[in-house]
C-alpha cells in the first residue's frame, strides 16, 4: 500500500477506438483456433458426441459472426469502414462462404447445394457481402432439418441470392418483427438476431445502382418447405 | 448450373498446383506452418516459408515463385505492403505470379494501404482451409486465363492487348470486367480517345462503375481539359467516397488550375481514408508548404519520412524537406521550449540523413546547406556561417556537385544568411541557363519572387486576396491600403507589387497627379528588377512601367 498519497484509480485507459478493434480481433482469432481444434477432434475421435460438438461449433461460429457485426457496425458508425467495390461472380462469394462453414455442415449432417446461374456478376464490396451471406448460411444451419439450397438468380438489373432450408419455417412473430425492422421502426428489443438483421440491412444499404438499393428478405417461401433468407444485390 | 461439389472432392485427385512454387511469409511460426500445411494438403509441392520482408525480397530475386502468401505483419523492418511495392518496382515477380496479402488488420488505414499496393488478392485472417482452396482455385483459373494479356501489359504491347481483350469480351469470357479495365489503360496509352470514351459511356449506361467514370476523367486529363476532369472526379467521389485514386487525380487537376488551397483540402480528405501512402503524404507536404500551412506541412513531412523508411520510397529529399519545414516552424514559433524541441528534431533528422547516405557527397553537401538554414532561422549566425564555409569548401573540392538542385538550395541558404545580392546573382544565372529542368526553374523563380518565410508568404497571400475583393468592388483606396500591408510581408512579389501599382493608378484616374503616389509606384516597380523576360508577369510589368513613367514626366 502506498502511504498517504491519493492514487488515481486508473492510470490510463487504452483509447476505446484502438482497444475495441484490437480485442475484437483477438476474440475472433481465439474462436478461429477453437473451431480449428473442434475440426481436429471431429476427424480424430471416433466416440465423440457429435451432437454436442455440433452445438459448440454452431455457437462458436455465431459468436464469430456477432463479433464481425459488432466490429463493422462500429466502423460504419465512425465512418471508418473500408468499402471497396469490385465486380465479383456471386457464385464465388457463395461457394467460399459455404466452404468456410464446411465443418458445420459435416457435424450437423446438412447437405448444402449451390445452384443457379454461375455467370452472374455483382458490383459489391466482396468482403462485406460475404459476411451477410455467411450470416444467412449459419442461420439456415440452425433452422434446417438436413437440407440447405442456395440459388443465384437474375432479378431485374441485379442478382438475387436465395437461401432455402427444409426446417419448420419461421414463426409468424419473427417474420412480423423482421418486417417492422425493414419498415424502419425501432427494434423494441435488441438481441443478437435483430443485430444481425440490422447489420445485413446496413451493409446492403451501401450497395446502390442508379436508383436501386440492396435489400434482404425473410419468409417461409422456401422451395424445400422451410424458411427463406434472401439477399438482393442491385 | 453449378453443383457445389467441394464436399465430395477428394484430395487424392491430381492437384493442378503440383508444379507450383509457393512462398509463405508470416511473422509467427504457427501461422507460417498452418498456412504451409493447408497448401501442402491442396497439393502444392514446393512451399518455402520465411518470416522477414528482407528474406522474401531475397527469395523472390533468387527464384520465380508462382504463388506468394504474405502477411502484412512480418518480422524485421518491412511490412507486407512495403515488400510488395518493392517487388513490383524491381520487377522481381513473374507477370502471372499470384501475390496474396494476408492480414488480420481491420483498421482502414492499414487495409487501404495494402489495397493500394495492389496485391492480386487480399485475404482476411482468420480463414479456413476451405476458403483458401476456393480462393486459390479462383486466382489460379484467372491467372491462367489472363497470363498472355498480363505479359502484354508488362511489356507495354497495348496494340495486341486491345485485340485479345476485345476477343475475350466478345466471347463473353469470365474475365470481361478485367479486360474492360485493361482496355481503358491501353486506349489511354495508345491515344485512342474515341474508343475509350465510347467504352466508358456504354458501361455507364448499365451502371455507375467507378472505373468507367475514372476512365472518362483520365481521358480529360490526357486532353488537358482540367475542368471536365474535375467534374468527373467530383462525381466519382460523390458516388464512391472511398475511390482513393480519384482524390489524387483531383488534387493534381486542381494544382494545374492553380487552386492550391482546394488541392490541399482534397489531399487532406484522401489522407483521412488512406494515410499510409508515401507519395500522398509527400504531395501534401509540398502543397501545404506552398499554401503557407506550416503545421500541415510539418505533419505530412514527418509522415512522409516515416513511411519512406525501410521502403523503396526512402529518399534524401524527405529528410531535407522535413529539416526545412522544421526550420520554418522555428522561425514562426513563439514558445521557446517548443522552438528548441523543433530545432533538435531538425538536427537529428539531418544527422539521420548523413548516416543513411554516409558515402554520398551530394547528400553531405545538402545536409550542410540545410543546417545553415536551420541556424539562420535560430539566429545562430556563427554556426550558420561555418556551415556555409564548409559547403563552399565541399563544392570547391568537388565541382561536379554543383548541380542545379544544389545551386537552388545554396541560393536559399545565402539569402537566409543575409547575402541577398549573391543569392540573386546565383539564382538568376540558374534561371537563365538553358538546360535546366523547367520545374526547378519555376522553383528558383518563385523563390526569387518571394524569398520570405512560409508564414509571411501565407499572410501576404491572404491579404492579396482580400485586397483583390476590394479592387473588384472598385474600392481602390481600401485595396491600395491592404496591398501595402501585404507588401510588408512579401516585398518582392511581382503579382503583389503590380496589383498595388494598378490600384494606385486607378485611384489617380480622373484626379490630379499625386507625387507621393507616383513615387510609391516607382518604388514598387524597382523592387521587380529581378524578373526576366521569361517571367509570366513580365508583359504586365512592362506595360504598367510604361504608364507610370508617363506620370513621372507629367
Amino acid at each position: 500500500m502506498s502511504k498517504g498519497t491519493t492514487e488515481k484509480p486508473f492510470v490510463s485507459y487504452p483509447i476505446f477506438k484502438e482497444a475495441l478493434p484490437a480485442s475484437v480481433n483477438d476474440m475472433k482469432n481465439s474462436l478461429s483456433l477453437v473451431l480449428q481444434t473442434l475440426d481436429v477432434i471431429h476427424d480424430n475421435a471416433a466416440d465423440v458426441d457429435s451432437h454436442s460438438l455440433a452445438m459448440v461449433q454452431y455457437e462458436a461460429t455465431r459468436m464469430q459472426n456477432t463479433l464481425t457485426e459488432l466490429q463493422n457496425f462500429y466502423l460504419l458508425e465512425k465512418d471508418l469502414l473500408t468499402i471497396q467495390m469490385s465486380e465479383s461472380y456471386v457464385v464465388d462469394l457463395v461457394e467460399e462462404q459455404v466452404a468456410a462453414n464446411s465443418t458445420l455442415w459435416k457435424t450437423k449432417n446438412i447437405n448444402v447445394e449451390v445452384t443457379g446461374d454461375e455467370d452472374l456478376c455483382a458490383y459489391v464490396d466482396a468482403s462485406l457481402v460475404s459476411s451477410v451471406i455467411n450470416i444467412g448460411l449459419v442461420n439456415a444451419s440452425r433452422y434446417t432439418r438436413d437440407q440447405v439450397q442456395v440459388r443465384i438468380e437474375k432479378e431485374g438489373h441485379g442478382v438475387l441470392v436465395v437461401i432455402d432450408d427444409n426446417g419448420d419455417g419461421y414463426p409468424d412473430f419473427i417474420l412480423e418483427k423482421f418486417k417492422k425492422l425493414l419498415a424502419g421502426s425501432e427494434a423494441t428489443e435488441t438481441n443478437a438476431q435483430t443485430l444481425a438483421w440490422c447489420y445485413c440491412n446496413a451493409i446492403l444499404d451501401i450497395h446502390k445502382n442508379h436508383e436501386e438499393k440492396g435489400r434482404t428478405g425473410l419468409s417461409n417461401a422456401s422451395l424445400l418447405g422451410g424458411g427463406r433468407f434472401e439477399i438482393y444485390l442491385p | 448450373m453449378v453443383e457445389s461439389s467441394f464436399l465430395a472432392r477428394k484430395t487424392s485427385q491430381k492437384s493442378p498446383y503440383a508444379k507450383m512454387h509457393a512462398l509463405v511469409a508470416d511473422e509467427f511460426e504457427n501461422s507460417r506452418q498452418s498456412i504451409r500445411k493447408m497448401l501442402v494438403t491442396l497439393g502444392v509441392a514446393h512451399v518455402d516459408v520465411m518470416s522477414t520482408g528482407k528474406a522474401v525480397l531475397e527469395a523472390c530475386r533468387a527464384k520465380k515463385y508462382d504463388l506468394i502468401l504474405c502477411d502484412f505483419r512480418l518480422g524485421g523492418d518491412k511490412n507486407g505492403q512495403q515488400v510488395l511495392e518493392e517487388l513490383r518496382e524491381s520487377n522481381s515477380l513473374k507477370s502471372d505470379a499470384i501475390f496474396v496479402t494476408i492480414s488480420a488488420e481491420t483498421s482502414r488505414d492499414v487495409v487501404m494501404g495494402i489495397m493500394e499496393s495492389q496485391p492480386d488478392e487480399y485475404l482476411g485472417k482468420p480463414f479456413t482451409q476451405g476458403v483458401l482452396e476456393k480462393r486459390l482455385h479462383r486466382l489460379y483459373s484467372q491467372s491462367k486465363a489472363l497470363s498472355k494479356m498480363k505479359v502484354l501489359v508488362s511489356k507495354g504491347e497495348y496494340q495486341t492487348l486491345v485485340s485479345l481483350c476485345k476477343a475475350h469480351i466478345d466471347e463473353e469470357g469470365r474475365y470481361s470486367p478485367w479486360c474492360k479495365k485493361a482496355l481503358i489503360d491501353a486506349y489511354l496509352a495508345l491515344n485512342r480517345w474515341q474508343e475509350l470514351e465510347q467504352l466508358c459511356n456504354e458501361e455507364l449506361k448499365i451502371r455507375d462503375y467507378d472505373w468507367a467514370w475514372l476512365g472518362l476523367a483520365k481521358l480529360s486529363i490526357a486532353q488537358k481539359k482540367w475542368d471536365e476532369a474535375i467534374k468527373h472526379l467530383e462525381h466519382v467521389l460523390q458516388l464512391f467516397p472511398q475511390v482513393i485514386v480519384a482524390y489524387d487525380l483531383l488534387a493534381d487537376c486542381l494544382k494545374e488550375k492553380g487552386k492550391l488551397n482546394e488541392a490541399q483540402d482534397v489531399l487532406e480528405n484522401a489522407l483521412k481514408i488512406s494515410p499510409r501512402i508515401h507519395k500522398r503524404q509527400r504531395d501534401m507536404a509540398v502543397v501545404s508548404m506552398e499554401n503557407g500551412d506550416i503545421q500541415s506541412a510539418l505533419k505530412a513531412s514527418q509522415h512522409t519520412l516515416k513511411l519512406g523508411m525501410n521502403s523503396i520510397h526512402e529518399n534524401p529529399d524527405d529528410y531535407i524537406r522535413l529539416a526545412d519545414v522544421l526550420s520554418e516552424s522555428v522561425q514562426s514559433c513563439e514558445n521557446a521550449s517548443e522552438k528548441k524541441r523543433m530545432g533538435n528534431e531538425a538536427l537529428s533528422t539531418l544527422g539521420q540523413v548523413s548516416k543513411r547516405y554516409a558515402t554520398d557527397e551530394k547528400v553531405k553537401l545538402r545536409r550542410t546547406l540545410a543546417e545553415s538554414r536551420l541556424y539562420a532561422s535560430q539566429g545562430s549566425d556563427s554556426l550558420r556561417d561555418k556551415c556555409l564555409q564548409s559547403a563552399n569548401k565541399q563544392m570547391l573540392e568537388n565541382p561536379s556537385l554543383e548541380e542545379p538542385e544544389i545551386v537552388l538550395e545554396l541560393g536559399k541558404s545565402l539569402y537566409m544568411a543575409g547575402k541577398e545580392d549573391e543569392s540573386q546573382k546565383l539564382l538568376s544565372k540558374l534561371i537563365d541557363s538553358r538546360d535546366i529542368d523547367p520545374e526547378l526553374r519555376q522553383l528558383a523563380s518563385d523563390f526569387l519572387d518571394e524569398p520570405v518565410s512560409t508564414f509571411d508568404r501565407a499572410k501576404a497571400k491572404d491579404l492579396n486576396k482580400t485586397a483583390l475583393e476590394s479592387y473588384a468592388k472598385r474600392n481602390y483606396q481600401e485595396a491600395v491600403d491592404i496591398f501595402k500591408e501585404a507588401l510588408s510581408f512579401s516585398s518582392r512579389h511581382p503579382g503583389l507589387n503590380l496589383n498595388f501599382v494598378q490600384s494606385v493608378l486607378r485611384l489617380m484616374e480622373g484626379s490630379e497627379k499625386n507625387a507621393r503616389m507616383v513615387r510609391e509606384c516607382t518604388e514598387a516597380l524597382s523592387r521587380l528588377e529581378h524578373i526576366s523576360v521569361s517571367h509570366k508577369q513580365y508583359k504586365r510589368y512592362e506595360s504598367l512601367k510604361n504608364i507610370v513613367s508617363q506620370y513621372e514626366v507629367k
